[in-house]
């Protein structure tokens, strides 16, 4: 069996950026302190000198890490540098305060903070976003108001056109609008994929053509996740093939990013291409009332919650309960003499919205044909699934479900012992013959790993030597298990379907739903390691297919003219 | 070659759901043919006909945020929990009392195809993460953090509710005998693992303190209960086997245990048998496969150490009689182990 090899399981940067967001806080408080520091000092005087060198330092990895973040904006670095070359300190040391205090308080997202103009009043908002956010205990993100993203724009531009578009942008804003939107540009690929790991602000994507490879800056960290491509193959192919795989890549590390192509170039030829990853293309570079408004409803697909929506509508409808339930519509606890301090605790809205209607709006969950439906739907797609269900009482009895839709009395399951206990109950239910295996053992810390690959295989090759092979069903493994132990899950299954091509798998993701979210440890996950070999052994059919082929048409006489 | 692969998440444990809420992903080239219509038969065995809709609507939500905002939540809340990881590696005091288990530690060598012993290094940071998570055959999740508390003389229980809970209202679920186990999650903050650790430093100063201000014989005391927590740990048994009468195949290992189960339904079929004074250990010494009619599940850890229709083992033995654990399922100490009688093995009917 071979190794994975690099291109395929690409690395990702996390050792470079998985300290990002604290270095950056940290680096723009240590900012302010030196700059509050060198305002009492006298001027020219060595200590001050340290700290405007110290200032330097800290202003230019600043600079590099918001190039990939809209706020503050690259006029506003300017603003920041101008100041500093000008040594006009205490003006410097104001707007960087006021900064800081619109990243904590997260105000940007809210309005635009204009730091060129030293307005009384726009600084008194983003003191009282302060407080607010001193008094709540977390960054003001508020439910009702417009949730805030940003959007990325990768494109050669000059940074005037770049004012240009991102004016354009801004021009789009509606009050009506359901989200807003603020535009973070880079130049070239590597940048784009340093954006989308760095700036989790970052929900969509406006590749454009005619951006070069290299980043400006020296970005060794992110060797690691590049190995594999080489920097002279990708300088030498056609723009529109390197758009087409910035999106792939864009894909692998936030599936979750809806990304549009822009292009000015021939339709045909780009329309032929793998451009599954793109939500849509653009042919007109300049067409941003269309862009805008696809923009925000490819935004909206994610964030509507099908269920929750039409509970919310159904909470508000006035009903008569003339079903089960007296709880429903807080009945039985509104008038009660004694109960009333549940919904004192719990407020009333819980009880609106408890009902054991199925119509009105909601659905069946054992029979989906509404908002259940599309809500599991959506929950396929953002965990990477053909088809995904809700189980409402727990992984135990999700893991009961699967076993009996799959399990006949008497199929042979292979699993590890130390699983959780619903297992051990499901294989009792369904009658299974059970091969337990054994994990590796951790004496010194009277703990389990998990199943070696060769101890999994060698009970399979015993199956088969038995001539009992058919009579395997499935392997039952937990992924992830409660100490944290991961499988290489891709590998396993590959393995064992070399011995076994028709073995059913299931995993065990009770702590690992989180996962997915994370380009690091998504490859681990079951749905991707499945996509993954799905879509591999899908290639490899079509090549053996097309060899086959290839072979038999060269067998025909070249001389022929009829083949 | 067909791809047939499903997933169970407790989405509740790891994402915005209210408890109990969880999903089954399904990836089978062969849903719609073979499995659609069992599929849904098993779903209503299992689903109450009145669900939750506050736990359904809690699922849509979450599905909705981690769409949204999950790749920033599972970011921030690694690096938290490499934050964490860093300052217990380095702090001189934390290090005496705690030790950190890293990717060596949980994952043998054979299994670590990168050689990668740890993926943090105190100069070039976190970089060894990528490399072996590509490449090994298991890897440890950092976002758990199990740390090895054996040189504190406590053990893991014990310091759960007696330490963390009791005194300082932090609340963890697993423990092993020398072990506990801190999990970070998408709502854990700087300042949660700022205060977790401001109480292990306190934690470590009161053992300080309490070694200092100890008499000989009491320095005794600790010296052996820190002896027994991290040098004397039973060896962990492996699965033994089914017996002959829930077997079918002799050169393969699978049993029924649906027979085994249902057998101990009738009260004749089974008797207790103590091993604290001796009994079971006879029965063994006359040449009896001693078999369990019951699932023995001590906590922690937490494994089924036996399952109904496995024979019983010197290494089980031997490690249920090390045990020092008070949370035993199915085991009932004043009368002894549940196991099958002789005649009840003869040939038992079809469960
Ligand atoms: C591996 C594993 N699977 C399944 C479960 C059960 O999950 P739930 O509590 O959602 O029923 C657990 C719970 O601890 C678990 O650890």
């Amino acid at each position: 069996m071979q190794e994975s090899s690099p291109t395929e399981t690409p690395y990702t940067a996390l050792g470079f950026y998985h300290k990002i967001s604290q270095l950056r806080a940290d680096t723009w408080n240590a900012l302010k302190r030196d700059l509050g520091q060198l305002v009492r000092q006298e001027a020219g005087s060595p200590r001050a000198r340290t700290l405007v060198k110290a200032i330097d330092v800290k202003l230019t990895r600043l600079e590099i890490i918001e190039d990939y973040h809209a706020f503050p904006s690259k006029e506003d670095f300017r603003h920041l540098w101008s100041l500093f070359d000008r040594e006009e300190y205490s003006l410097l040391e104001k707007v960087v305060k006021r900064l800081v205090r619109a990243l904590i308080s997260e105000s940007y997202r809210r309005r635009h903070v204009d730091l060129s103009e030293t307005d009384g009043d726009a600084e008194d908002l983003e003191t009282l976003d302060a407080l607010n956010q001193l008094r709540r205990g977390h960054p003001a993100s508020n439910s009702s108001a417009q949730p805030y993203f940003e959007l990325l724009i990768v494109d050669n531009l000059s940074a005037q056109e770049e004012e240009v578009v991102r004016e354009a942008f801004h021009n789009m804003r509606r009050p009506e609008d359901r989200f807003v939107y603020d535009v973070v540009t880079v130049r070239s690929f590597e940048d784009a994929l340093i954006a989308v790991l760095v700036n989790p602000n970052i929900q969509a994507c406006l590749i454009r053509y005619e951006f070069p490879y290299k980043s400006k800056y020296n970005l060794s960290a992110l060797r690691n996740y590049l190995e594999g491509l080489s920097e002279q193959e990708l300088e030498n192919q056609s723009e529109a093939e390197r758009s087409i795989l910035l999106s792939s890549m864009i894909h692998e590390l936030r599936p979750e990013i809806d990304q549009f192509l822009v292009t000015s170039g021939d339709v045909e030829a780009t329309a032929s291409r793998d451009i599954r990853h793109f939500n849509r293309i653009f042919y007109r570079e300049t067409d941003y009332i269309e862009q805008h408004h696809t923009i925000l409803r490819a935004i909206d697909n994610r964030y509507r919650t099908p269920f929750f929506d039409a509970l919310r509508e159904y909470s508000k409808k006035p009903t008569g309960v003339f079903h089960a339930m007296p709880i429903s519509r807080g009945k039985s606890v509104t008038r009660s003499h004694w109960a009333g301090h549940m919904i004192d605790f719990y407020g009333i809205n819980i009880f609106l919205a408890e009902t054991s209607a199925t119509s009105g709006g909601l659905d069946s969950l054992l029979q989906p044909y509404g908002p259940i439906k599309k809500a599991q739907e959506y929950a396929a797609r953002a965990f990477g699934a053909r088809q995904s269900f809700f189980v409402t009482n727990g992984t135990s009895t999700a893991n009961k479900i699967v076993v009996q839709a799959l399990v006949k009395p008497r199929d042979i399951v292979l699993i590890d012992r130390d699983c959780h206990k619903s297992h051990h109950y499901g294989m009792v239910l369904a009658g299974a013959h059970v091969s337990y295996l054994d994990s590796y053992p951790l004496h010194d810390y009277s703990m389990y790993g998990a199943v070696p690959l060769h101890e999994i295989k060698k009970t399979l090759l015993a199956y088969k030597r038995a001539g009992e092979l058919d009579k395997v069903k499935m392997l039952l493994l937990t992924n992830c298990t409660f100490d944290g132990v991961v499988y290489n899950v891709r590998r396993v299954m590959e393995e064992c379907l070399a011995i076994k091509p028709d073995l059913v798998f299931l995993w065990d993701e009770a702590w690992f739903a989180f996962a997915g979210f994370n380009p690091t440890y998504r490859p681990r996950t079951a749905m991707h390691a499945a996509r993954t070999l799905c879509e591999r052994y899908r290639s490899e059919a079509y090549r053996e297919e097309y060899a086959a082929w290839k072979a038999e048409f060269d067998q025909l006489d070249p001389d022929d003219d009829a083949t | 070659m067909r791809i047939r692969t499903y997933a169970t998440h407790s989405t509740h444990k790891t994402l915005t759901s209210l408890r109990q809420g969880s999903m089954i992903h399904v990836w089978d080239q062969d849903f719609r043919q073979k499995v659609e219509a069992p599929f849904h038969e098993a779903y209503m065995t299992h689903t109450s006909t009145s669900p939750n809709y506050q736990i359904i609507a809690s699922l849509d939500v979450g599905r909705m945020q981690a769409e949204m905002e999950g790749f920033e939540l599972v970011h921030a809340q690694v690096e938290a929990a490499l934050s964490l990881r860093e300052q217990l590696y380095t702090h001189p005091l934390l290090q005496k009392y705690f030790r950190v288990l890293i990717n060596k530690d949980m994952v043998p060598l054979e299994y670590r195809q990168s050689g990668v012993d740890t993926f943090y290094d105190p100069v070039t940071g976190w970089n060894k993460m990528e490399e072996a998570w590509a490449n090994d055959e298991f890897v440890v999740d950092p976002s758990r953090i199990t740390i090895a508390i054996g040189a504190t003389g406590i053990d893991g229980d014990t310091f759960k509710n007696e330490y963390l809970m009791n005194k300082y209202g932090i609340q963890i679920n697993k423990t092993s005998r020398n072990t506990v186990l801190f999990m970070t999650n998408i709502g854990t903050t700087r300042g949660s693992i700022a205060y977790l650790l401001d109480v292990l430093i306190k934690l470590a100063k009161e053992f300080e303190a309490r070694w200092e201000e100890s008499s000989r014989p009491e320095r005794k005391i600790i010296e052996h209960r820190v002896r027994s927590l991290t040098e004397e740990l039973p060896p962990l048994p492996d699965f033994s086997r089914f017996h002959d009468a829930f077997r079918q195949c002799p050169d393969t290992p699978q049993g029924d245990i649906r027979r085994a189960y249902f057998l101990s339904y009738d009260e004749e079929n089974t008797e207790y048998l103590r091993f604290d004074n001796g009994a079971l250990q006879a029965a063994m010494r006359d040449g009896r496969d001693v078999v369990s009619a019951s699932f023995v599940i001590p906590y922690p850890p937490g494994f089924p150490v036996l399952v109904p229709g496995q024979v019983v083992s010197e290494e089980i033995l031997a490690f249920l009689q090390a045990l020092d654990v008070t949370e035993i399922h199915g085991y009932r100490p004043e009368l002894g182990l549940l196991v099958f009688t002789e005649e009840a093995l003869v040939d038992p009917a079809a469960g």
